[in-house]
């Protein structure tokens, strides 16, 4: 990490704030997701010394893990998608460190940028969320679940096969 | 059915399954659920597995920061004898190897005057040293069996015994020519890193197969009926949206670049200020600059990288600085790298203007330098054909009013009372021809990073032709490499020569390219300076070319100075050896009748050339 090279700080911050908050989440109510979350701390921190893409993608299979654990220990569904959405913004500071590591050192001062992506990342997760649970609230549960998901998903990937083309 | 027709049935069952799920409950609904779970997880799979079939390239942007990279001393024996190592049939190397170091050996014990049976008799005996590894391995003995101890320290499957008789060989060697061990602290540095930058836009791939994470999210909450999960999922959703959002930035960024001094003297340090702005009418959420800054120059402090959020009509700056050396350098347009919000994609383009950095040699030597006085040490070098105040005989010619009574031959006067005056060899300021060493092989450096020899051996060149002009009436200036470059002392001057070194592509500080052959050089030499004259060579004399053309020269009848810069280092066996190689070499020439110059690194010229003068002198 001293050649200069090295992943960009306050990624690396971001990205360990955030699977934090996972191991938090998940460890309040099961140990499996704990010792996930845990694992999943530990991928990050290998992924940063070895620079290893590998790694983070190690770390959000760990902490998504952790996450999933914790939602079938009854964690409540805010918490869950808090979970998720941290899992995402670790994977996604930890790619950006690594990223801006290598193209513009450590030297560099690139703070505003990582923060500008960073809240975008939050804001598009729990803002996704955040529509879903309010679609199960005006629709006052006649709307189940699975029906919403099934609805965004399918949505996004309809989305998805427009952007290919 | 291509990929693309499955996700677009997968997407639509979905919404199928939303139009018809409220219709049932989640409870007891298996023979629903479980089908559709299933099918999620598929689903999760394949789009995971894609993430990892896709083809990553970063875009990079190389190291501007580093100096362009030279060849260390050694560097290319230390491939060699890496390739040795290990068992395999690679006695021919080997043999190449023991045979450049007994070549060695001969030409460092030659000195202890043995003749050439005595010295191969000397040799094989072993007497030469103590170390009965060093004394096998030169006489061709296979290398000893390692001790236990030692056979465990060494990596399986290697075999160095080889390679350990050759250090301790090198090792012992050294110790006899007086070589004395150099491994300055590296100092911290970016190591080379490579460059992908190309122009254009493209996808970065960053959020490939996050679609992955909510399906996978939402078919583990259909399966296992956590309602929890399922609505969490709709978040992963949100990213896969979100991935295909980003379109490639419209490029509408201005750079300028301003130097704090367009033509400063060598060793100064220039302040580069880059100005990036937008001109465009939205905002440009990420914007990542590297400077162009020329290979030949390096960054001193600061950096020439940056990054910036840049809303429409505003400016970042980005300032670094450069420490000038000897040359014309430019800095090339800054490389742009644009990326939305999102990160998908990103366009990267060169922008912004070239900009040219003059810096001119001094020529001009510290007011406390000896060098000035120094000179007269060479300028008495060349003998002139009339007789007159020196040290060697010339003739006895009869007496003039006037003479000095210590040239009087007394004993003439004795035997037939005849007054006559001895009269020796005149030695007085002649001509002198500042010879640079711009071959490849001069351009060896300390460090892979570091200002080359060459570039020494050239600013040397540059000071000695000054400070001689100041002296002696008829100096040269001649470039020893590829590019040829004669100024013979009639055309030269100070202002010419500093505007050549600064231009001409003979003194260029990057490589040098064609080929240069030895004969070839020596007869322009002889065809151009035909008049006696003494040759100042600089040369860090890290190949046996430099050190056969001095003695050539000599041969000729021309007097020969070597200011020899020295490049090499102990870090590594073929370091050492190169190391080796050159105090054997100017040993040589020594023996020769050549005046040496071994300029350490980071010495003053002038403390050089003092510590040569004592030498002289003694």
């Amino acid at each position: 990490m001293s050649d200069g090279f090295g992943p960009a700080r306050p990624s690396v911050a971001v990205s360990f704030a955030s699977a934090a908050v996972v191991v938090a989440l998940a460890g309040a109510v099961s140990t499996f997701g704990l010792a996930f979350g845990v694992l999943g701390l530990g991928a990050l921190v290998v992924a940063f010394v070895r620079r290893s893409r590998l790694a983070c993608g190690c770390s959000l299979g760990a902490l998504w893990v952790a996450t999933v654990a914790a939602a079938l220990s009854g964690l409540p569904a805010e918490a869950v998608a808090t979970a998720l959405v941290a899992t995402v913004l670790a994977w996604d500071a930890a790619g950006r460190a690594l990223t801006l590591g290598q193209q513009l050192t450590t030297a560099a001062a690139s703070g505003r940028v990582e923060a500008l992506h960073a809240a975008a990342t939050l804001l598009v997760g729990l803002g996704a969320f955040a529509v879903a649970a309010a679609f199960r609230v005006v629709t006052n549960g006649v709307g189940t679940p699975v029906a919403v998901a099934a609805l965004t998903v399918g949505a996004a990937l309809l989305l998805a096969v427009i952007g290919d083309g | 059915m291509n990929r693309r027709r499955w996700t677009a049935v997968v997407a639509v069952a979905l919404l199928a399954l939303a139009a018809v799920l409220p219709l049932v409950s989640v409870e007891g609904s298996t023979a629903v659920l479980l089908p559709a779970g299933v099918l999620l997880l598929s689903l999760a799979f394949a789009l995971g597995f894609r993430r990892l079939m896709v083809e990553r390239t970063l875009t990079t942007f190389g190291t501007p920061e580093r100096l362009r990279s030279s060849l260390t001393p050694g560097e290319t024996l230390d491939g060699e004898i890496e390739v040795l190592r290990g068992s395999g049939g690679r006695q021919f190397g080997r043999d190449q190897l023991r045979e450049r170091l007994r070549t060695l050996a001969e030409d460092l014990l030659a000195r202890r005057g043995l003749g050439e049976d005595e010295l191969d008799a000397y040799i094989r005996s072993g007497e030469w040293t103590d170390d009965g590894v060093a004394a096998g391995f030169l006489r061709g003995d296979d290398p000893p069996t390692p001790s236990l101890r030692d056979w465990l320290r060494t990596p399986f499957g290697t075999d160095d015994n080889f390679v350990t008789a050759l250090d301790r060989t090198a090792a012992e060697l050294s110790r006899i020519a007086g070589v004395e061990s150099s491994t300055p602290q590296d100092e911290d540095r970016l190591p080379e890193h490579p460059n992908s930058a190309a122009e254009g836009a493209k996808h970065t791939h960053h959020w490939r197969g996050i679609a992955a994470l909510g399906v996978a999210t939402l078919a583990v909450g259909v399966l296992t009926e956590t309602p929890s999960l399922v609505l969490a999922s709709t978040a992963g959703a949100g990213y896969a949206a979100y991935a295909r959002l980003g379109r490639p930035p419209e490029p509408t960024l201005t750079v300028e670049r301003t130097l704090s001094e367009t033509e400063p003297a060598p060793g100064e340090d220039v302040t580069v200020t880059l100005t990036v702005r937008n001109e465009g009418e939205n905002p440009v959420s990420d914007c990542r600059v590297v400077d162009g800054v020329p290979s030949d120059i390096a960054v001193v402090s600061g950096t020439p990288r940056g990054s910036a959020v840049l809303p429409p009509d505003s400016t970042t700056h980005i300032e670094y600085a450069v420490r000038a050396r000897r040359g014309v350098h430019e800095f090339a347009p800054a490389w742009v790298c644009l990326r939305p919000v999102s990160e998908t994609v990103e366009r990267t383009e060169r922008t912004g203007p070239t900009t040219e950095l003059v810096c001119r040699p001094r020529l001009d030597l510290p007011s406390d330098a000896p060098i000035r006085r120094r000179t007269t040490r060479f300028t008495g070098q060349v003998r002139t054909a009339t007789g007159g105040r020196g040290l060697a005989f010339h003739s006895v010619r009869e007496y003039r009013r006037g003479d000095s009574p210590t040239r009087i031959d007394w004993k003439r006067l004795a035997r037939s009372g005849e007054l006559a005056t001895v009269t020796y060899t005149e030695e007085r300021a002649g001509r002198i021809v500042v010879a640079a060493d711009t071959r490849e092989a001069a351009r060896v450096a300390s460090a892979p990073d570091e200002p080359a020899a060459k570039d020494r051996g050239v600013s040397a060149a540059g000071d000695l032709f000054a400070a001689f002009s100041a002296e002696a009436d008829t100096v040269g200036l001649v470039a020893v490499g590829p590019e040829p470059c004669w100024l013979q002392a009639h055309e030269a001057s100070v202002p010419r020569v500093r505007e050549l070194l600064t231009r001409h592509p003979a003194f260029d500080t990057g490589p040098s390219e064609g080929t240069w052959y030895l004969r070839d050089w020596l007869d322009e030499f002889r065809r151009r300076f035909r008049r006696p004259a003494h040759v100042v060579f600089c040369s860090p004399l890290c190949d046996s070319g430099s050190a056969t053309l001095a003695r050539y020269l000599v041969s000729y009848g021309y007097p020969v100075t070597v200011v020899s810069p020295d490049p090499t280092m102990s870090r590594t066996l073929g370091g050492r050896i190169a190391r080796l190689e050159r105090a054997v070499r100017l040993g040589a020439l020594r023996g020769a009748g050549v005046h040496t110059v071994d300029w350490k690194r980071e010495e003053p010229l002038a403390a050089a050339l003092a510590r040569a003068e004592t030498r002289w002198s003694g």
